[in-house]
């Protein structure tokens, strides 16, 4: 037999016998993966929004307070305070969740 | 099984049309990433897993105009580059055996020879291994592997051409 007929018989041979070589763990691993992404794509909106709301929450409450703003005289009180470091917390939450990405 | 385009569209959102394609497309790959890593099963599931995460990041954008196999092969080719260049190695050092093993049973040499020519093709550079597993094995085109490797069509015949006669020699005194 000539070296051309064996690589052709080899390869012929590999087509007609290839195994299935499939693993139902690596599909179940990967749909955990999945469920994992899904799960940060969906917490980083609500983050935003969890952010957004908090800046949006500050903003009345300051403002119906009465030691908060009083038309255009800001004064500092403890309940802003509270609230703005909050709403920091929330958009550092919603930066590191997009700093991270897709893995 | 829903129709491939169907499953594609809602995969990102839906996990288990994604298991779907996952469990459509895993055997093949895992194959021809089994024959270009020279049969190492560790590597082929860490090449495995970070291709169908691309193919999951990267879904939304996937145009239908190609086929998601070749796609998916796209993907894996540049994983396993990825790798390489990381590892800064082109070979597997493993030991090569280059003679069929002299079994009587059918069986034990279906199983032998796949692993027989990935430890065979190991012993070649990465991009003519792969273009050897694709032109010979999944019997591509020259055009649709240099799509799948990002290399020119010349790249492609010179690698078949050289690799093709690399193997003859070396399969010379193969008894099959």
């Amino acid at each position: 037999m000539n070296e051309g007929k064996v690589l052709e018989r080899v390869f012929k041979q590999l087509r007609q016998t290839e195994p299935l070589v499939n693993s139902p763990s690596f599909a179940r691993k990967m749909a955990g993966k999945h469920a994992i992404i899904h799960a940060r794509r969906t917490h980083k909106s609500d983050y935003w929004l969890w952010g957004i709301f908090g800046v949006i929450a500050t903003v009345i409450i300051a403002m119906f307070h009465p030691f908060g703003i009083q038309f255009d005289v800001i004064v500092i009180t403890p309940v802003t305070v509270i609230l703005a470091f909050i709403c920091s917390a929330g958009f550092a939450y919603a930066s590191w969740h997009i700093a991270e990405g897709m893995p | 099984m829903e129709d491939i385009p169907s499953l594609v569209s809602k995969a990102v959102d839906d996990p288990d049309a994604f298991t779907a394609l996952v469990q459509h497309y895993q055997s093949p790959l895992r194959y021809s990433v089994l024959q270009m890593t020279g049969w190492n099963a560790q590597l082929t599931d860490d090449i495995l897993q970070d291709t169908f995460l691309k193919m999951l990041q990267h879904l939304a954008r996937f145009n239908h105009k190609s086929n998601l196999q070749t796609w998916l092969y796209r993907i894996a080719c540049n994983c396993l580059n990825d790798y390489y260049r990381k590892q800064k190695i082109a070979t597997v050092n493993e030991p090569i055996l280059e003679s069929m093993p002299s079994s009587s049973s059918d069986d034990m040499i279906d199983y032998d020879i796949h692993r027989q020519v990935a430890h065979l093709l190991s012993t070649f550079p990465l991009t003519q291994r792969m273009v050897l597993h694709l032109h010979l094995h999944r019997e591509y085109d020259q055009s649709e592997i240099a799509q799948i490797l990002g290399i020119p069509i010349g790249t492609v015949k010179s690698h078949i051409f050289r690799g093709k006669i690399k193997l003859r020699t070396k399969l010379s005194h193969w008894q099959l």
